[in-house]
């Protein structure tokens, strides 16, 4: 039985369940406080399944989600009179984002600049829908008041990394990154071959006069560099 | 200049607009002038063609190869051949 049929087996709680379970909790009851979990599992799965696949594991997106949930848990107040859910969501929310953030690179960014990239992405996308078109970097750098510059180097320390050695296909026909991507350095005879047509090329240029080199330094555009 | 029916240029045509700083024949030709060699916009693509046959001719020599003139305008005037040159020198 995967996670997810497991997850069905535990019904939603009403309104009033809530608040029942809720008011158990604060007099102490484990067995409550574990109810009120498992009922909300489905809630926390959602939001981890929106991270999946941005750098960390899913199991460890779904432990952090799940460790948000208990958060909620042991904070919610069912005097303010919202459901459970509502309230639930920015925990979890906040706990996986966090997680993700840190740990999908080598380079861990500050909160701040977390969310601005996260800014970023949502204007961009807000972008795209109104005009149908990705917006220039300046513009982009123009909505968010920042300048181009900042943007460029917020993009640059989020990048992360892949080893070489991690699998791209997993099972019998398993696969590593380096199996499947090309070698585009030349080889030795490449190499060789290359720089005997460089020492051709150099010694035919030698023999020109002047005026024809001249001429082609100006077509190739050798003087201005 | 119209050309005639079912002409196909091999290659396309080459162009300076992928050479950052690459100058046309008119200002290659003003440039020249400047420096004490008059020439005019065809001269200067004459040349130019003349030196590059100069060095495919070297090229094939150098691998043992010998080409007639008709077949060495041919590949001077090539733009794939132009822009191997182009980079030999820019060093790429």
């Amino acid at each position: 039985m995967n996670v997810t049929s497991k997850l069905r087996n535990h019904e939603i709680l009403t309104r009033e369940q809530e608040v029942e379970y809720a008011k158990k909790i604060e007099a102490g009851d484990r067995r409550a406080r574990d109810k009120m979990i498992h009922a909300n599992m489905r809630l926390a799965t959602s939001i981890a399944k929106k991270y999946a696949g941005k750098g960390v594991d899913f199991e460890d997106l779904m432990q952090e989600s799940t460790i948000g949930l208990m958060k909620a848990v042991d904070r919610f107040d069912w005097r303010k009179g919202f459901k459970f859910s509502t309230y639930a969501y920015w925990w979890i929310l906040q706990t996986v984002k966090q997680y993700v953030e840190s740990n999908k690179g080598p380079i861990s960014l500050p909160a701040n600049a977390s969310a601005r990239l996260y800014h970023a992405s949502k204007v961009r996308e807000d972008f795209e829908k109104e005009f149908g078109a990705a917006p220039s970097e300046t513009e982009l750098a123009d909505l968010l008041g920042t300048t181009t510059g900042t943007l460029s180097s917020l993009r640059k320390s989020s990048a992360y990394y892949v080893s070489l050695d991690s699998t791209v296909r997993a099972g019998e026909d398993r696969r590593s990154y380096k199996d499947v991507l090309a070698d585009h350095s030349l080889n030795p005879e490449e190499a060789l071959e290359a720089a005997q047509t460089k020492k051709a090329v150099n010694e035919a240029l030698a023999v020109l006069s002047p005026r024809e080199q001249a001429v082609l330094r100006l077509r190739f555009g050798i003087e201005a560099q | 200049m119209a050309m005639p029916k079912g002409h196909k240029v091999k290659g396309g045509y080459a162009s300076v607009a992928s050479l950052p700083g690459a100058d046309d024949y008119k200002l290659i030709a003003k440039k020249c002038s400047d420096q004490g060699f008059k020439m005019g916009h065809s001269t200067a693509r004459n040349i130019f063609l003349g030196a590059m046959m100069k060095v495919a001719d070297n090229l094939h020599k150098s691998q043992g190869n010998t080409y007639s003139n008709r077949q060495l305008f041919e590949i001077a005037r090539n733009p794939s051949f132009q822009m191997s040159v182009a980079e030999v020198l820019n060093g790429d």
